[in-house]
């Protein structure tokens, strides 16, 4: 009979967002950040994204929040950088904490940023 | 127990205790209940309903009772007693006791609270002694999510939207309680004022957000902008017969919380004024 060693549950608050290693941010001509990052398609999938001609790489552009979200990024936790939002932009911790979950979690979605779960 | 601020919605004003707030909401000015809670943890249920026949308080008191009992298994009334028109209750469990109470406004309102998570009675009745009701042909205050509003009276609040950075509500009017509205209102709030705007003015964000068809005037009341607009009507029926949508949108800055706030009227007759509240020290000219 084996046994697993149970790891404590981490809160999702302490977890490190961090951008993805094959992200790119850049800045615009117009001067808004945009996030882009290669597209891993497998198969059938991959060709027929070739064939249709489909970009090779997924690009958010950001708005002033999100880019103020994105170059704080830095190793800090998300209700640490919850925190710093609230108080940068006037919002009420759980406004700050709401959004930038929201934020957060379409990034990931979207493979633009990973969430360090360990750090919490 | 120190009440701080309170919430008023659907003709009724609700002190809160300070670290509380509205968690959620449901129904009409006719009726509906709400949650009030203590961080993530439900507090009360708050339940009103407006009838013109005088309520029994003791039927309506066990009612309240028999669903909280419901929902906590092996509770049981310890006590009741009523007042000239309130009545308080007492449900034992093994975890503690719970309260529920009725009040009868002379202005129609029942109003029932549920104690969801064990607490005084003392705390209860203070609420209950601090709840203020008006009549359907009285102005009655809206004060939830940030907004903070007095309207005159037949304004009824048919849908609310509270998101992180943005709340937004629309209310109809009803003049005498008719069932076809003449007159609608929505009011946005939202967070990050100064980067909505960015460069802008506040009176020429206002004027980019008009629609082309369109004919605005605007003008400036202290820190309060303000557009006047009207289009030709939707139809060719209404164009034939020379009927206008008029729009009047109020918009300030609540500078303490950068928050925008846009008032928008429409309607045929009279436009409401500008609903704002605050002092002027709070506000911010953009």
């Amino acid at each position: 009979m084996s046994r697993t060693a149970q790891r404590p549950a981490s809160s999702p608050e302490r977890a490190v967002p961090r951008l993805a290693p094959d992200a790119v941010a850049s800045r615009g001509p117009d001067g808004a950040l945009r996030l882009s990052a290669p597209l891993h398609r497998r198969g059938l999938h991959r060709w027929l994204a070739r064939v249709a001609r489909s970009p090779e790489r997924i690009t958010v552009e950001l708005d002033a929040l999100g880019a103020w979200t994105v170059e704080h990024l830095d190793g800090r936790s998300l209700e640490s950088l919850a925190d710093d939002l609230a108080r940068q932009f006037k919002l009420s911790t759980r406004e700050a904490r709401v959004a930038l979950g929201q934020f957060v979690q379409s990034l990931v979605a979207r493979r633009l940023v990973r969430l360090d779960m360990d750090a919490a | 127990m120190t009440l701080v601020t309170a919430i008023a919605l659907h003709g009724f004003a609700h002190p809160l205790p300070a670290g509380w707030e509205l968690a959620a909401t449901w129904g009409n000015w006719r009726a509906g209940r709400l949650v009030l809670a203590d961080g993530l943890r439900a507090r009360i249920h708050l339940s009103w309903a407006r009838s013109t026949r005088t309520p029994d308080l003791a039927a309506t008191l066990a009612r309240a009772g028999r669903k909280l009992a419901r929902a906590h298994p092996g509770a049981g009334m310890w006590d009741q007693r009523f007042e000239s028109d309130r009545g308080f209750a007492t449900w034992r469990a093994h975890d503690g006791d719970r309260h529920v109470a009725v009040r009868r406004f002379a202005c129609g309102v029942s109003l029932v609270w549920q104690q969801v998570h064990p607490g005084g009675e003392r705390e209860l009745e203070t609420l209950v002694d601090a709840t203020t009701a008006v009549a359907n042909d009285q102005a009655a205050p809206w004060r939830l999510y940030g907004l903070d509003l007095e309207l005159p009276p037949w304004w009824r609040l048919e849908g609310i939207q509270h998101v992180a950075g943005l709340v937004r509500a629309l209310w109809c009017r009803y003049p005498d309680d008719r069932v076809r509205p003449d007159q609608l209102l929505v009011v946005r709030r939202m967070a990050c004022a100064h980067v909505l705007l960015g460069e802008r003015t506040l009176d020429a964000w206002l004027r980019a957000h008009l629609r082309r068809s369109e004919v605005a005037t605007s003008g400036r009341d202290g820190v309060v902008a303000m557009v006047d607009a009207t289009a030709p009507g939707p139809t060719w029926w209404r164009r034939l017969r020379r009927q206008h949508d008029r729009r009047r949108l109020h918009a300030w800055i609540e500078d303490e919380t950068d928050r925008l706030v846009i008032q928008e009227w429409k309607g045929s007759t009279d436009p409401l004024p500008c609903l704002l509240r605050l002092p002027a020290a709070a506000l911010r000219v953009a």
